[in-house]
């Protein structure tokens, strides 16, 4: 009985890093109805600069984070604005082309550049773990935990208390009815994008205080994401919170009760079943 | 005679491209763009190999065993996503496929985590050859058949159907036409001829495992290949093969190790450039070519009324 | 006095959405050889109840029957097969297909072999008057073109009722005349028909029988000539500008 609490505390502070970058992904979609396919590859740059950062400048992963998050968002801005605006208007082929052949450039470039080695930051409070009750849990993980889900409630201020996030909202809802307002569609998409890119790089930075980084590491991060999504309701962002936490525990448990290889699977289960049963998600995203 | 390493290459043109034809015929033509199509490549691999070396059946039966099952598969578990749109049938496929892979690598039977190494006993009845010969006819043969296939196809009740399933489904429906009929025939046909390709994979390399065979890298270089030489035309696969195979292989071969990153660097590059500027693929800019000269053409006989 | 051959029956169908009731115990048959007209201010729940006959939607309560038959549950590609056919509103022709091969898309159904569809394709185009654009693409052609192209289509699927929705719409008056000329042509070779229509003077000039549709429910039925006097409907009416 312990285990399994154990297993899902566990769940829920991993649960809640697929939770912020489930986000970003579904915030992407929600605007500019594109499927990310990079998301993962997202993920394994953040990481693998917040490794340079500490490797180069010794600087702590959250030390680094605001900065990763800032470089992300540049990033995401630059390459919708040179890339994937051009697909805007194409059929959805363009779109899937460009942003999976981005991923596979940046998964080979990495492997070219920094070999396939993992690398990892041996950080301080790295061994640290704290109990409750008969539960342990570590210290990183719970930061990780708690970086994502501030950022994710800084996401929701931002996009329901600002200016620019509303109209971000506005341009989700109605293309058309946003332009005739005013707002500048364009830069709405790059600023959105930005944004999607930018908790990627949360996340990243979050995973390096305990996880490890190597190209493919994207991989399976975006393959869960893509599932939170779907569970959560595609452009809903509490969906994608709650989703996440779901994925999370499920993993965690299926490790524990089953087998670790299996996780992924009873990941896709779930996933399967919710596309099967509930299309929308639990929050009844957008089906179209 | 034919040098050995181009043989290979021409073979690896060859598979890719009755694989990319598979693909097309429910991608290109039918309009469901499926990135899960490794699996019943995997699945046919699996069938004849395990066929073969536990009971002994030869692996051209085993083919054959292997499509039909592959087809029957791709009607039961292809029926919960007849209702499913857009991103979330692509979603269901990716996933589909992934549990497949999942489920191979942690089957015991079938030594899922090691694969399996086929022994080379050469000979016809076996499906293994000497020779690279003979495996570049069969393949040859195969994607001759199977560009046949999907012609005749595309000139039946079929072909024109699963075509006003891709432009408009719900017109498509008004007109009469069971959607969900046509879509399993379109993803039964596609998914045998995958099983078929996986099962001359498993005889000329003999060596399959489910992370070779069943990636979704595998998957999406089917549709990348169809898609790149023109999804939904005849020729576009092959096209699209004799273009990005080669090219693949020499990096893959030249370099090797880390650098066969290179033509990973190569081939994310063409997709890119493909997909943002040419989304009709090399017969699409042919057919504008096309297209252009046949109206220069109408403007030197006359004014058209 | 001639037998009457009913073709087509509705029977108190209703259906809602998210607690609006967009067709409201709907009532009314047709008999074989009809031209019925359906009119109603915007919002009436017309294309609802198209959308209800030909499967796209189904009914909350009530059935339908064609050819004393239940169609009320079945799928909209069976319908067709069973002899309903229809145009949208929106016209949706098969874009990067040409017009020949959008109607023997259609020919199909009744047609295995490819030849013989393109053949009674053929033949359909020219009775819609489409021969001299047969070949060209059918993304490309004039609206009014891309609305004969939907007749064309749904008469190519062999269909005995056929439900229009709004043909005259965005027409000149010449186009306009044109398709009431093949609707008449088309209903003495044996189609029954149930127009939606807003453009009056198409639907008054060739219906024989009027059914007035508001907030979901049927208030008047008859000739045309009686409806157009009939209280209730002009007070239906009262706000959008249509004059009688």
């Amino acid at each position: 009985m312990r285990e399994i609490l154990q297993a899902i505390v566990n769940g829920i502070l991993l649960g809640g890093i697929y939770s912020l970058i489930a986000i970003g992904l579904s915030l992407i979609w929600g605007v500019m109805r594109i499927i990310n396919w990079a998301h993962g590859a997202m993920v394994m740059l953040s990481m693998y600069i917040t490794f340079f950062a500490y490797s180069m400048f010794r600087l702590d992963p959250l030390i680094a984070l605001p900065l990763v998050a800032v470089i992300m968002f540049i990033v995401g801005y630059i390459l919708q604005m040179i890339l994937v605006e051009r697909t805007l208007d194409s059929p959805w082929i363009s779109r899937l082309c460009a942003t999976f052949g981005l991923m596979m450039l940046l998964e080979s470039l990495a492997l070219l550049f920094w070999s396939s080695n993992w690398r990892a930051i041996p950080v301080t409070y790295g061994t640290w773990t704290f109990r409750i009750g008969e539960i342990f849990i570590s210290f990183s993980r719970f930061i990780a935990f708690s970086i994502a889900l501030l950022m994710a409630l800084a996401l929701h201020l931002f996009l329901n208390r600002t200016e620019i996030g509303k109209a971000i909202k506005a341009t989700a809802q109605d293309r058309e009815a946003a332009a005739l307002m005013g707002i500048n569609i364009h830069n709405i998409y790059r600023i959105t994008f930005g944004l999607g890119l930018a908790a990627t790089g949360v996340a990243g930075a979050s995973l390096m205080t305990f996880y490890f980084v190597f190209p493919k590491v994207g991989f399976p991060f975006a393959l869960t994401a893509y599932i939170v999504c779907v569970l959560g309701g595609l452009g809903k962002l509490n969906g994608a919170v709650l989703g996440g936490l779901i994925i999370g525990i499920a993993q965690s448990v299926s490790a524990y009760l089953i087998s670790p290889e299996y996780k992924m699977a009873v990941s896709f289960v779930i996933f399967l079943a919710v596309l099967y049963f509930k299309p929308g998600g639990i929050f009844g995203g957008v089906t179209e | 005679m034919k040098n050995p390493y181009f043989l290979d290459i021409a073979i690896t043109v060859l598979l890719y491209a009755f694989l990319g034809n598979a693909w097309n015929i429910v991608g290109g033509y039918c309009g469901q763009a499926s990135l899960g199509h490794a699996a019943y490549y995997g699945i046919g691999a699996y069938i004849s190999t395990i066929l073969f070396l536990k009971f002994g059946i030869s692996p051209w039966i085993g083919m054959i065993l292997g499509a039909a099952f592959a087809g029957v598969l791709a009607i039961i578990l292809g029926y919960p996503s007849l209702r499913m749109k857009g991103p979330y049938f692509v979603f269901f496929t990716i996933g589909f496929a992934e549990t497949i892979r999942i489920l191979f690598l942690t089957w015991k039977w079938v030594d899922g985590s090691r694969g399996i190494i086929i022994p080379f006993q050469n000979n016809p009845v076996n499906f293994i050859f000497f020779s690279k010969i003979p495996y570049y006819y069969i393949v040859l043969g195969f994607l001759i058949i199977g560009m046949f296939i999907t012609y005749s196809i595309s000139r039946s009740k079929i072909g024109k159907y699963s075509i006003a399933i891709r432009e408009d489904e719900t017109m498509a429906e008004a007109l009469g036409i069971d959607t969900a009929l046509y879509k399993s025939y379109a993803f039964a046909i596609s998914a045998s001829l995958m099983a078929i390709g996986g099962t001359f994979y498993a005889q000329y390399v003999l060596y399959i495992h489910p992370n070779d065979l069943m990636s979704l890298n595998n998957s999406v270089i089917f549709m990348l290949i169809a898609v790149a030489g023109g999804k939904g035309t005849l020729f576009g696969p092959l096209i699209g093969s004799a273009i990005i195979m080669p090219l693949w292989e020499y990096f893959r071969a030249t370099f090797g190790g880390r650098f066969a990153g290179l033509g990973i660097v190569f081939a994310g590059s063409i997709i890119l450039i493909i997909g943002t500027a040419v989304p009709q693929g090399i017969m699409g800019i042919l057919s504008k070519i096309h297209a252009k000269y046949s109206i220069s053409k109408d403007n030197i006989v006359g004014e058209e009324k | 006095m001639q037998k009457s051959n009913i073709i087509f029956q509705i029977r108190e169908v209703s259906k809602s959405f998210g607690g609006v009731k967009a067709v409201n115990q709907v009532s009314f048959q047709s008999q074989e050889k009809e031209i019925i007209g359906l009119i109603g201010p915007n919002g009436a729940g017309k294309t609802t109840l198209f959308n209800l006959i030909t499967g796209f939607l189904k009914p909350d309560e009530g059935h339908i029957y064609f050819q004393n038959r239940d169609i009320t549950n079945l799928k909209p590609h069976r319908i067709c097969k069973l002899g309903i056919g229809r145009t949208f509103q929106v016209v949706r022709p098969l874009s990067t297909l040409t017009v020949l091969e959008n109607i023997v898309t259609a020919a199909l159904l009744r047609h295995n072999n490819y030849k013989d569809a393109k053949e009674y394709a053929i033949y359909i185009a020219q009775v819609m008057g489409l021969t001299s654009k047969i070949n060209k693409i059918a993304g490309g052609i004039p609206v009014a073109d891309k609305k004969r192209l939907g007749f064309a289509q749904a008469l190519a699927t062999g269909a005995k009722l056929l439900l229009l929705d709004e043909v005259a719409a965005g027409l000149n008056s010449t186009e306009v005349d044109e398709f009431l000329n093949i609707i008449r042509k088309v209903s003495l070779e044996g189609l029954t028909i149930i127009m939606v229509e807003h453009v009056m003077k198409a639907v008054m000039n060739v219906a024989g029988r009027i059914l007035v549709l508001d907030h979901g429910e049927l208030i008047a039925q008859g000739k045309p000539e009686e409806v157009t006097k009939n209280e209730k409907v002009i007070k239906a009416y009262l706000g959008d500008q249509y004059k009688f």
